[in-house]
């Protein structure tokens, strides 16, 4: 008998719940240039962004489904809805939004704006953004913070000066499915030299079974600038998979500083393939912390690319994967300037059957002189079912670069179970011990709550299971 | 285990190996040490198995890559697949050059340049 942690154990009660919304737009099932035009005219959209949207079904079209990795095969792309509002106008008042999905998010205790450590919060609810909501202090400031489809039809310049450019819809298959359907998803400017000292924050929920949910989020940090973006996901659980397509895209100016946190939380029935990528110029420090949770399975490999001098890149990571589930992450960082350096530390757990796998790319061009790198991936598997890969690639083109690379395997062991016990704690004091300590170097970089949040998930239900 | 390798002028190495750990209460340690002058490239992919069935194992892949020459290169994937829970796996990489003190430390002990590096390589490869 060997004790397990276990998160979500709960997820039905807690997040795995659907509601009856009447909706006021759902497309039928299936994708083809019909929805793609359908969908950019409900949104009133630009003549350029319909074409671009054409331009990347075609992609879509012709580009096979990737062959390494997890198994995505089994995706059906002719099941899924590809747009689907619920009733009622995004709002920028909570009182706005539909009652049925307000109980919604309450039971999932989002936190609202009203919380007093947010400078924004936006919730999308299938397709669209319901609600979104920055603070006055920084709206005078000149930050922009609104869902990508009203930035589009606000903010078209700077819109079309940034979009597609850090991922273009040719990057492979996925990224070329949302370019060509994407619906809301956030879209966030902060002016040069602003500092937003508290985060901002998006919440996203798929209700519909067979749904995707393609958002397009959009960064830009000015020079001088910081800003801290947070993202969360759940949906209801069902018998045949949802789909989460999503594309990241943020732009790191000269001196700015940006972080963006996921806490991924995806019932067990969803595909999450995300493409998340970011720019970093001139001493800019660009981190991305992401903690995969739920889905079924995952294939997200945050990238930043280092262009200007002194440019630093962070990757923090969590996987956990429990009976069912696929957590093939990684990062991809590369260096392309002199004085860069970047660091990268990935923690995944394993059991009951569960697969995670570290997939990453470390390159540095011959133009990276005296750069540095770290890479650090740890695993840690709790029984002979589950199975945990790591595959990091590193190429190095400039003699001068130092990379260091380090992994490790392991399991909790009897002798560190067994001094616990000595001390007096029960087996599942001790193993829950032993994985937060694991968990420890990246959880500690979530924000207070969420962080918090992880423990409670963690320590709660240990469960007893043979091992 | 011990493997080295050494690539000079224009030679282009692709090697891709296989370690598979097939039986239990096994320790073990491969180090794999690569010095690469000139224009030379090194593709090297080295894959560390353990599985299913191997218990109580402790394995340890080692690369390291010293770079030479402004044109030499490496591409280096150290992978781990791991089938089994009682084990202690892991693996390390460095890619680097020499270090710029140490050089100057020999060369103020009268060493020429060359004297150094080769004393150098000679000790990253003991």
């Amino acid at each position: 008998m060997k004790k397990k942690p276990k998160f979500n154990k709960d997820y039905k009660t807690k997040y795995g719940f659907s509601d009856e919304v009447k909706y006021k737009k759902k497309f039928p099932k299936g994708i083809n240039e019909d929805i793609v035009r359908q969908i950019s005219k409900l949104k009133d959209e630009p003549k350029w962004m319909l074409e671009k949207r054409l331009q990347a079904y075609e992609e879509f079209k012709n580009r096979p489904t990737p062959k390494w990795g997890a198994d995505l095969e089994k995706i059906d792309f002719d099941d899924i809805h590809y747009y689907a509002q619920a009733g009622g106008e995004k709002g920028h008042k909570w009182e706005d939004v539909p009652q049925k999905i307000k109980d919604t998010f309450d039971r999932l205790k989002v936190p609202m704006s009203e919380r007093k450590f947010l400078a924004g919060t936006a919730t999308q609810y299938e397709s669209e953004v319901i609600y979104s909501k920055l603070k006055k202090e920084w709206q005078s400031l000149g930050v922009i913070f609104e869902d990508t489809d009203t930035a589009l039809k606000k903010y078209p310049e700077i819109f079309k000066k940034y979009f597609g450019t850090v991922v273009p819809y040719k990057d492979n298959k996925l990224a070329a499915l949302n370019t060509a359907v994407w619906s809301g998803g956030s879209f966030v400017y902060v002016p040069k030299g602003v500092k937003i000292d508290v985060p901002l924050q998006t919440y996203f929920r798929i209700n519909l079974e067979n749904m995707g949910q393609f958002e397009r989020t959009l960064i830009i940090a000015e020079e001088g600038s910081e800003i801290s973006y947070f993202e969360g996901c759940t949906a209801p659980m069902y018998t045949t998979d949802s789909l989460h397509a999503a594309v990241v895209e943020i732009i790191a100016h000269k001196n700015s500083k940006v972080r963006y946190t996921t806490i991924q939380n995806w019932s067990t029935n969803v595909y999450n393939l995300v493409t998340k990528r970011a720019v970093a110029y001139e001493n800019a420090r660009m981190e991305w912390v992401d903690c995969n949770l739920g889905s079924k399975i995952t294939m997200k490999y945050p990238s930043i690319l280092l262009l200007g001098k002194g440019a630093h890149g962070e990757m923090l990571s969590i996987a956990y994967a429990d009976k069912g589930q696929i957590q093939d992450t990684g990062a991809k960082i590369i260096h392309r300037a002199p004085d860069t350096s970047s660091l990268v530390n990935s923690r995944s757990i394993c059991l009951n059957g569960g697969r995670t796998t570290y997939r990453g790319l470390l390159k540095a061009t011959k133009n990276a002189k005296n750069s540095k790198s770290k890479i650090i991936c740890d695993a840690l598997i709790f029984d002979n079912k589950s199975r945990t890969d790591t595959y990091p690639t590193n190429e190095v083109d400039q003699k001068t670069f130092s990379l260091e690379h380090e992994a490790s395997v392991s399991k909790v062991s009897q002798e560190q179970l067994f001094y616990l016990m000595s001390r007096g704690l029960s087996e599942e004091e001790a193993t829950s011990m032993i994985v937060s300590g694991f968990l420890e170097p990246v959880a500690k970089e979530l924000p207070m709550e969420y962080s918090i949040e992880l423990n409670a998930l963690l320590e709660m239900s240990m469960e007893g299971s043979v091992g | 285990m011990k493997k080295i390798i050494i690539g000079k002028k224009n030679e282009v190495i692709k090697k891709r190996l296989k370690f598979s750990i097939r039986k239990s209460d096994i320790n073990r340690t491969i180090t794999i040490k690569a010095v690469l002058w000139d224009n030379a490239r090194l593709d090297l992919e080295a894959i560390l198995r353990v599985e299913k069935g191997a218990k109580n194992t402790n394995t340890y892949l080692k690369i390291d890559c010293l770079l030479m020459s402004e044109n030499a290169s490496a591409r280096v994937i150290p992978s781990l697949e791991i089938m089994e829970d009682a084990v202690k796996s892991g693996h390390g990489a460095t890619i680097s050059t020499i270090d710029k003190i140490k050089l100057n430390y020999l060369q103020s002990r009268g060493l020429s340049i060359p004297q150094a590096e080769k004393l150098i390589v000679q000790g990253f490869l003991k």
